[in-house]
């Protein structure tokens, strides 16, 4: 179930030019703030625009965020968790002070304070994610490289001859992939919430292009006349991270090696 | 055993400290886990090192195999020095020495299937490749009694003893001239330990390597081994050749753990008398002066004042390698008995 | 006859999970005399620890229990959970393989066992703390009035675990339990335990039920013994029967297989090819089968039920005998 939302929204996202109905940017000056009807499915907002067709867009802008945010804080952790938990050293003792510093600052504001400096911009804003995502990794990369470097395999690969680049290799960072795989479903719906926090601020995707924060900024205004017109984008944001956050648990089973499939 | 040629593995004055307790409260603790140990092992021979949990026989072999960084001492693996050597010099040197674990639930890697892990280290000491590498893991499958098949299977879908005997294998894949054995039965159930004995008793005489078996068993020892070496609180008590340490045990450690080994047999069990040494084992943090036995010692009442003030040296009594290191026992004297040894047990030589 | 302290008859314990039955016990039948020594031995998984827990109904719910339990007269399965908390630690109590983690770290020795008085005697705080003293002393733990003021950490495993006897005799139980007592324990503290057992049976008359792995304890200390295997009843014997006549050939394989004193003059040690079966898939034969040197088509097809074969000795094999 979860996959299939998932999915679906990626699918949304990514063919959102045949999936809308309309273009994002269309307006029905006939249907200003319309209740849902055959025409317009969820509505239309105050500029006469498709709420249904600004989500599916919106959805590009929330998972592109998310997705890639994700992908540049793993980038960065897992290297540097590894090393810092392989190596150990004054080198780790930095890295993890430094984590613990970072981490004292909420995931949000440490985004907020990033992207405004960065400046407003979609790109900007998923930068800005994806750095104030690094620290909570690396915490999680290092913990689990200081776990595995324990394991008797890890001895046996040593006392193999293996080299440093096979030990990490082969022997620490597939047996913590499972672990990083369900930390990044985690991370994704953090960040996709974060996006819409940012956009909502002003600090991430610029109207009139949408995204779900800008929709919820959008709806303000007319929080007592069209409540729907928060309600949607927000469902959409809950549905999407909730689904992603089932997803990461549901990958925890089946990756676990010694789980019969 | 010993026919003058070099051995294969010397150690001498091995230390091992671990610092406990970074923090501020109590930093600077030592834990003496290993505190002067030599012994050496010939070509061929399998040296038993037994001990109680806290002895330091696990960070003896860690030593050896140097997975732990020794503090003072000498290591040679066939003369060559190995102390201190980085972990690059150290590569062409593993391929001559090899461990087994106790653990076989940890010891295999879970994402590799049992083939790429028996072979792992034929391939990154570069022996053979792909056909003959192959060739060579379903020889070694064989060797240690696995179906071949079995190399394309994970090692969670291997029972207990199946994944020991991987273990044995990936350690035997590089033909090391010393095995490295801590404790390779003990987590395995009884009905499954016995074949993995007769498993490395084989491969041993076929393949001729030598080991130092570390275990906390003595009957398994005697089994196995041609020497043994008792150790307590970081020291070696005594050693001495396997059925001159199991007739004459002389140190009294040695004796009460004789004593104490439990054997399945009733008549025998409840007709032999037993010390039960008082107290624990104390604490390697602050380990006791002098002779490191004699907070439970039976006989510290003979040794006292001299136990307390001094260490007492690890000496052959017997001029044939029977080293016992007690202020009690010395070189032409009867060693003290705590307890008459059963004749079944003693193994008289004209037996 | 003698009086019987503990007659359990035909009890099986089956445990529902995702992956189907796994049929834990399978009509075990046991009798315990007062200050008798009741061995049980087997491998990891042949169900001797489930037995012992089923005796008290301490199974989680999965667990459907079938049979009778019958101490000192009255029915124990099914009994009503106030009636089994009477029996529990009063009547008969429990001692555990981990002395590690059956004290609670947070709470001091002395809180602990006057916890475990009080719990099912009724008396003052005071009265506890002389019984707990009295306790320790009885389980020759020196200096009791120190440990009492102690952390489980700052005791050693061999002290903990004489704890533990301790609180399982706070009530002067008739039947203890002891699961893997010394399984944990090194071969010298391991010495102490049994001999404490022992003398707890002849000082203060005791049944003990002592569930092991090790043919060394049982050999040791229990009076009579039953070897289980794959949920059943393998063979059971007076302990000098069993051990100088076995006659199934697991029982004789376990004793060929564990290298005992002499084991370098003893030759090769006796090998049980294959392993232990899996309870969930049992198969409708002898379970033995498989590894044994003397099945025949009839194993493959029957499974054997018990029998006795020599005074006072029963054995579930179709074809008995030493060697």
């Amino acid at each position: 179930m979860s996959l299939l939302i998932v999915v679906g929204a990626i699918l949304a996202a990514v063919f959102a030019e045949w999936v809308a109905p309309y273009p994002p940017e269309e307006t029905d000056f006939e249907a200003l703030l319309a209740s849902p009807s055959r025409e317009h499915l969820l509505g239309t907002d105050d500029l006469g625009r498709d709420t249904l067709s600004r989500i599916i867009w919106g959805a590009r802008a929330s998972i592109q965020a998310g997705f890639f945010a994700t992908v540049l804080a793993m980038a960065v952790a897992v290297p540097i968790g590894l090393i810092a938990g392989y190596y150990r050293g004054w080198l780790d003792t930095v890295i993890a002070r430094v984590t613990d510093v970072l981490l004292a600052f909420p995931f949000l504001i440490l985004a907020v304070g990033l992207a405004a400096i960065l400046g407003p911009s979609l790109l900007n804003a998923t930068l800005a994610l994806g750095i104030a995502a690094i620290p909570p990794l690396i915490r999680i990369a290092r913990g689990e490289t200081l776990a595995l470097r324990e394991e008797d395999y890890v001895r046996a690969a040593v006392a193999n001859g293996a080299n440093d680049a096979v030990i990490i290799g082969r022997h620490i960072l597939p047996n913590m992939t499972s672990t990083l795989l369900v930390q990044a479903t985690l991370t994704i719906p953090a960040a996709i919430i974060g996006e819409a926090v940012l956009s909502f601020l002003g600090l991430g995707v610029q109207p009139p292009t949408p995204s779900w924060g800008v929709m919820l900024n959008a709806a303000q205004p007319y929080l007592n006349e069209a409540p729907s017109l928060a309600v949607y984008p927000g469902l959409a944001i809950v549905i999407v991270a909730l689904a992603f956050n089932l997803l990461g648990d549901g990958l925890r089973d089946v990756l676990d090696p010694k789980t019969e499939r | 055993m010993s026919d003058g040629s070099q051995p294969v593995l010397e150690v001498e004055g091995l230390v091992k400290h671990f610092t406990i307790g970074r923090g501020v409260a109590n930093s600077g603790r030592v834990v003496h886990a290993v505190d002067g140990v030599s012994f050496s092992i010939a070509p061929g021979e399998v040296l038993g090192l037994v001990g109680e949990s806290g002895s330091g026989k696990t960070t003896v072999g860690y030593c050896v195999n140097r997975l732990y960084e020794p503090t003072a001492g000498t290591i040679r693996l066939d003369g060559a020095d190995i102390t201190h050597l980085s972990r690059r010099g150290l590569r062409p040197h593993r391929r001559r020495m090899h461990i087994v674990f106790q653990d076989p639930y940890s010891s295999l890697n879970p994402r590799m299937t049992c083939g790429q892990i028996v072979g792992e280290p034929i391939r990154l000491h570069g022996l053979a490749r792909r056909s003959a590498l192959e060739g060579r893991v379903v020889e070694l499958f064989d060797s240690v009694g696995l179906r071949p098949e079995l190399r394309f299977r994970y090692p969670h879908e291997l029972s207990g003893g199946q994944r020991q005997r991987v273990g044995l294998a990936r350690a035997l894949s590089v033909n090391p001239s010393l095995l490295i054995a801590d404790e390779p039965v003990s987590a395995l159930d009884v009905s499954v330990q016995a074949s993995v004995l007769n498993l490395m008793r084989d491969l041993r005489s076929e393949l001729g390597f030598s080991c130092l078996f570390i275990s906390h068993d003595l009957a398994t020892v005697e089994y196995l081994c041609d020497r043994v070496a008792v150790m307590y609180l970081g020291k070696i008590v005594e050693v001495a050749p396997r059925e001159e340490l199991f007739a004459r045990p002389k140190h009294p450690y040695t004796q009460a753990l004789l004593s104490a080994a439990l054997e399945p047999d009733p008549d025998l069990q409840r007709t032999r008398s037993r010390v039960v040494l008082e107290g624990d084992i104390p604490s390697p943090i602050e380990p006791p002066s002098g002779c490191r036995f004699r907070t439970r010692c039976p006989l510290e009442h003979e040794s006292a004042p001299r136990s307390t003030d001094e260490e007492p040296p690890l000496v052959d009594v017997t001029g044939r390698g029977h080293l016992v290191a007690c202020h009690l026992v010395r070189r032409g004297s009867e060693a003290p008995r705590l307890v008459e040894p059963s004749p079944e047990l003693a193994g008289a030589p004209d037996r | 006859m003698t009086e019987t302290l503990l007659d359990v008859r035909d009890l099986s314990v089956r445990f529902d999970t995702d992956d189907g039955a796994v049929h834990a016990v399978d009509r075990m039948s046991l009798t315990l005399e007062p200050r008798q020594v009741l061995g049980i031995v087997g491998e990891s998984g042949c169900g001797k620890s489930v037995t012992a827990l089923s005796i008290l109904g301490l199974l989680p719910k999965t667990a459907t229990v079938t049979g009778s339990v019958n101490f000192d007269g009255t029915e124990l399965l099914g009994a009503s959970k106030s009636h089994l908390r009477k029996v529990r630690g009063r009547q008969i109590s429990f001692v555990f393989q981990e002395p590690m983690t059956s004290l609670n770290p947070v709470f001091r020795i002395g809180r602990q066992v006057d916890e475990v008085i009080q719990e099912h005697m009724n008396v003052s705080k005071r009265e506890a703390r002389a019984r707990a003293l009295e306790l320790l002393d009885l389980v020759h733990i020196p200096d009791p009035a120190r440990r009492l003021d102690e952390y489980p950490h700052q005791l050693s495993g061999g002290m903990r675990q004489r704890v533990m006897i301790a609180m399982a005799l706070a009530c002067d139980p008739k039947i203890l339990i002891a699961d893997e007592p010394t399984t944990a324990l090194d071969v010298t503290i391991q010495a102490g335990i049994l001999d404490l057992l022992r003398e707890v049976r002849e000082r203060l008359g005791t049944a003990i039920v002592l569930i092991t792995h090790n043919l060394g304890v049982v050999a040791d200390l229990a009076d009579r013994v039953v070897v289980m295997y794959a949920g059943r009843k393998a063979e059971e014997a007076p302990v000098h029967e069993l051990f100088a006549h076995p006659q199934h050939p697991y029982t004789i394989g376990l004793l060929g297989a564990v290298p005992r004193a002499g084991a370098a003059r003893n030759g090769r040690l006796q090998e049980i090819p294959g392993r232990v079966p899996s309870l969930a898939e049992l198969p409708g034969h002898c379970a033995f089968a498989d590894r044994c040197p003397r099945a025949d088509e009839q194993s493959w097809s029957e499974v054997p039920e018990l029998r006795e074969v020599r005074r006072d000795h029963a054995v579930a094999c179709f074809h008995p005998g030493e060697q």
